[in-house]
C-alpha cells in the first residue's frame, strides 16, 4: 500500500480514500487456459488526486480501470468505490466513464450527447440543457451545440465525451486512454485541457495511459505496471508543481522523472 | 461547343422526311403532311443543331419531342418513309442534345438552378422519349387495340373510367395493401422486441423466421382465400405475412447489434434496462426497420396484385382488373390499372424514403449529401 504523500503540490488532495484496492485479482479462463490479467494489486487514490496508470499492452491497466467502474467483477480481492461496493457506487453515479472511443451516440446532437447521462438520472428538461451548456462550454464547444458527432473532428468528439463524463459532476473521473487515437498535436492541447478542467473541478482522476510524456505530464502519482501477469511494478511519485504549462516538458525534473517511469517498466522484463 | 454532329444528322433525316411520301396510303410528301409548323420545325431543329451552343442544344430538346410529337398526330394510317424519318429524326436530334448537355461538364460558376436544370434535364426527357416511342410504333404500325394499346388509349380509361380504377385502387391500396401492412409491422415489431428480448426466442424463432423469408408466401394465397374468404381479407393476409417477417428479421437485428461500448456507457450510469432500449437499442434499430419497410412495400403490392390473380373474388382491386379486363382483350384497362399501381407504389415508397431521411437523417447513409 503506498502511504499518502507527505506534501501536496497544490495541497488540493485530501486525506479521504476514494479508490481503495487491496489484493484485488482477475483471472480469465478460456478453454481450460488460464491468463492472469492482473494479479493482487494494492492501491489507495486519495480525493483530488490525479493517478495515472501506465504500462504495455495486458498488464491489466484496463482491467484494473473495468473493475473499479464494475463494468467487470474481479476473481479475488477487495475493492472499494466512494467508501461503498463498486456496485453500488456505479449505480449511485460516483464516476464517470471516458472510453478509447469518444462513443458518441450518432443521433443525438453534440448537446444531447451531453444531456444523456442526465436523462438516465432524471434531471428536469431545462435543467439538464443548461448543465450540459455549461459543460460544453468548459471543454470550449459553446459552438457546436447543434452539430452531429461525425460532423467534429476526432479531438472534439473525445472533448464532447469527457464534458459527458462530467455531466452529472461525479467526485471520480475514470479515464481509459481518452487521447489514444489523437495525433501528437491534438493530444498535447488535450492534455493542458484536461489539467485546467481538473484544476478547475478538483475531480478525482485515474487515467490509463501508454505514453510516458502524457503521464509525466499530467499525473501526481503514476502506476508503473507490467504484464505476464499482469501487476503493479511501481508507484513514481511525480514533485512537478501545479499548473504545470508546456514549459514542464522542458525541465530537467521532467526528463529524470521520465526516465524514471521507463526504468520502472524496464524492470518488469 | 461545337455543333453536335449525331444531332445535325438526325435533324437532316427529319429534313429528308418532308421531301418523300408521308404515309402508306397517303402518299403525298411529307411536306404537305407536315405543312408550315412542321417545315418551320425541321428548319429550326435544324440551326439549332448546327450552332451548337448551349442554350441552343437545350432548346432542341423540346423542339425534338415537339416535332416527333406533330409527325405522329399528323399521321393517318401506316406510316411512309417520310413519317419514320421525320419521326426518328426529331426524337434522335432530342436525345442527343440531351446526352450531350447531361455529359458536358459543368461550368464551375453556373448558378445552383442551372445546375438543379442540368440534372432534371435526362430525367424528364428520356421518359417522354419512351412515350413517344411507344406511341410512334403503335400509330406507324396500326397496331390494334386488342393487341397493343396506344398512349392515348389508355389516357382515355383513365380519364373515362377513374371512377371504377379509384374504388379499384381504394381496394388494393387501402383496405389491402394498407392495412396488411400496419397489422403486419405492428405484429412483426412486438414480436422483434420479444425475440429481441429471450436468448431461447432468439435461437428458437430467428432462423425459422429468416426461413420463412424463402418462402414463396403469394403460393399460399389459395389457402388464405378459403381460410379468409374470397374478399378483400384474405389479400390483406398476404400483405400481412410478407410484411411481417422482414419485420421481425430487421427489428432483432437493430435491437441486438448494439455497439458493446454504446451498452457499457449506458450501463456504467447505471441505466436500466427499460431506458437502454429507449435511448440505445430503439434508435439503433430505426435505419434497420426503414429497410425492411422499403423492402416490404414492394414485395407487398407485387404479392397482393397476384394474390388478387390467384383468389377470384368480388370484382374489385387493381389486380381483379387486371386479370378480368386480358380476359377479354381490354389491355387498355390492363396498362392503365397497371399505370395506377406503380404510381401509387411508388408514391409510397417515397413517402417512406421521406420519412426515413427525417427520422434516420444522422445515418452514415445520409452523411455524403448532408455535409
Amino acid at each position: 500500500m503506498v502511504e499518502p504523500r507527505p506534501s501536496a503540490p497544490t495541497g488540493c488532495e485530501g486525506t479521504e480514500v476514494v479508490i481503495e484496492v487491496d489484493g484485488l485479482s482477475m483471472v480469465y479462463s478460456e478453454r481450460g487456459a488460464e491468463t492472469v490479467a492482473l494479479q493482487d494489486a494494492n492501491l489507495s487514490v486519495l480525493n483530488g488526486e490525479f493517478v495515472s496508470l501506465i504500462g504495455p499492452s495486458g498488464c491489466g491497466k484496463t482491467t484494473l480501470l473495468r473493475l473499479v467502474a464494475d463494468l467487470i467483477q474481479p476473481t479475488s480481492g477487495r475493492l472499494e468505490v466512494a467508501g461503498k461496493s463498486p456496485r453500488q457506487a456505479r449505480l449511485d453515479r460516483e464516476y464517470g466513464y471516458v472510453f478509447q472511443a469518444p462513443v458518441l451516440y450518432d443521433w443525438r446532437t453534440v448537446l444531447k450527447n451531453v444531456m444523456l447521462p442526465l436523462e438516465i438520472m432524471g434531471v428536469p428538461r431545462d435543467e439538464r440543457r443548461l448543465r450540459a451548456a455549461r459543460l460544453l462550454e468548459r471543454v470550449g464547444l459553446s459552438g457546436f451545440h447543434q452539430q452531429y458527432p461525425w460532423q467534429l473532428s476526432g479531438g472534439m468528439q473525445q472533448r464532447v465525451s469527457i464534458a459527458r463524463a462530467l455531466a452529472f459532476d461525479p467526485k471520480l473521473l475514470l479515464m481509459d486512454e481518452p487521447f489514444g487515437a489523437l495525433d501528437e498535436i491534438t493530444r498535447e492541447a488535450m492534455n493542458l485541457e484536461l489539467l485546467r478542467i481538473w484544476e478547475e473541478t478538483r475531480k478525482t482522476v485515474v487515467f490509463v495511459t501508454h505514453s510516458i510524456p502524457e503521464a509525466v505530464f499530467l499525473s501526481g502519482r503514476i502506476v508503473v505496471m507490467t504484464p505476464r501477469p499482469g501487476k503493479i511494478e511501481r508507484v513514481v511519485e511525480v514533485d512537478l508543481p501545479y499548473p504545470r504549462d508546456p514549459e514542464t516538458r522542458e525541465s530537467e525534473r521532467f526528463f529524470e522523472l521520465a526516465t524514471e517511469v521507463r526504468e520502472a517498466l524496464r524492470g518488469g522484463h | 461547343m461545337k455543333p453536335i454532329w449525331s444531332a445535325l444528322a438526325a435533324a437532316l433525316m427529319a429534313g429528308l422526311g418532308l421531301v418523300v411520301p408521308y404515309g402508306v396510303d397517303d402518299r403525298s410528301l411529307g411536306v404537305a403532311v407536315a405543312g408550315l409548323p412542321g417545315t418551320l420545325l425541321t428548319a429550326l431543329v435544324l440551326l439549332l443543331a448546327a450552332t451548337g451552343r448551349a442554350p441552343a442544344v437545350a432548346l432542341l430538346i423540346p423542339s425534338g419531342l415537339a416535332g416527333a410529337l406533330l409527325a405522329l398526330l399528323r399521321l393517318e394510317g401506316g406510316g411512309g418513309p417520310g413519317y419514320w424519318l421525320l419521326f426518328w429524326g426529331f426524337l434522335l436530334a432530342s436525345l442527343a442534345a440531351t446526352g450531350r448537355i447531361s455529359l458536358v461538364e459543368a461550368d464551375p460558376d453556373e448558378g445552383p438552378l442551372l445546375q438543379r436544370l442540368r440534372g432534371a434535364i435526362p430525367a424528364g426527357s428520356v421518359p417522354l422519349v419512351l412515350l413517344l416511342v411507344w406511341q410512334g410504333l403503335v400509330v406507324g404500325f396500326e397496331v390494334p387495340k386488342g393487341i397493343f394499346p396506344g398512349v392515348h388509349h389508355v389516357v382515355e380509361v383513365l380519364t373515362q373510367s377513374y371512377p371504377v380504377l379509384l374504388n379499384d385502387s381504394y381496394v388494393t391500396f387501402v383496405k389491402e395493401v394498407l392495412l396488411g401492412f400496419g397489422v403486419g409491422l405492428l405484429g412483426g415489431f412486438l414480436v422483434g422486441v420479444a425475440v429481441a428480448c429471450s436468448t431461447l426466442l432468439q435461437r428458437g424463432f430467428l432462423p425459422l423466421a429468416a426461413a420463412f423469408g424463402a418462402v414463396p408466401i403469394v403460393g399460399l394465397a389459395p389457402v388464405l382465400g378459403r381460410a379468409f374468404g374470397v374478399d378483400w381479407e384474405s389479400k390483406a393476409a398476404v400483405v400481412v405475412i410478407v410484411t411481417f417477417f422482414p419485420v421481425v428479421l430487421n427489428t432483432v437485428q437493430g435491437l441486438v447489434l448494439v455497439e458493446p461500448l454504446k451498452l457499457e456507457l449506458l450501463q456504467a450510469y447505471g441505466a436500466k434496462p427499460w431506458g437502454i432500449f429507449r435511448k440505445l437499442r430503439l434508435p439503433n434499430a430505426l435505419p434497420f426497420l426503414f429497410n425492411a419497410l422499403k423492402l416490404a412495400v414492394v414485395l407487398s403490392v407485387i404479392s397482393v396484385i397476384v394474390a388478387e390473380f390467384l383468389i377470384p373474388g368480388p370484382p374489385e382491386g387493381l389486380g381483379q382488373r387486371i386479370s378480368l379486363s386480358a380476359r377479354r382483350g381490354a389491355y387498355d384497362v390492363v396498362f392503365a390499372a397497371i399505370f395506377l399501381s406503380s404510381a401509387i407504389s411508388i408514391s409510397i415508397y417515397g413517402l417512406l424514403s421521406l420519412l426515413e431521411r427525417r427520422l434516420t437523417g444522422w445515418h452514415s447513409s445520409f452523411r455524403e449529401e448532408g455535409a
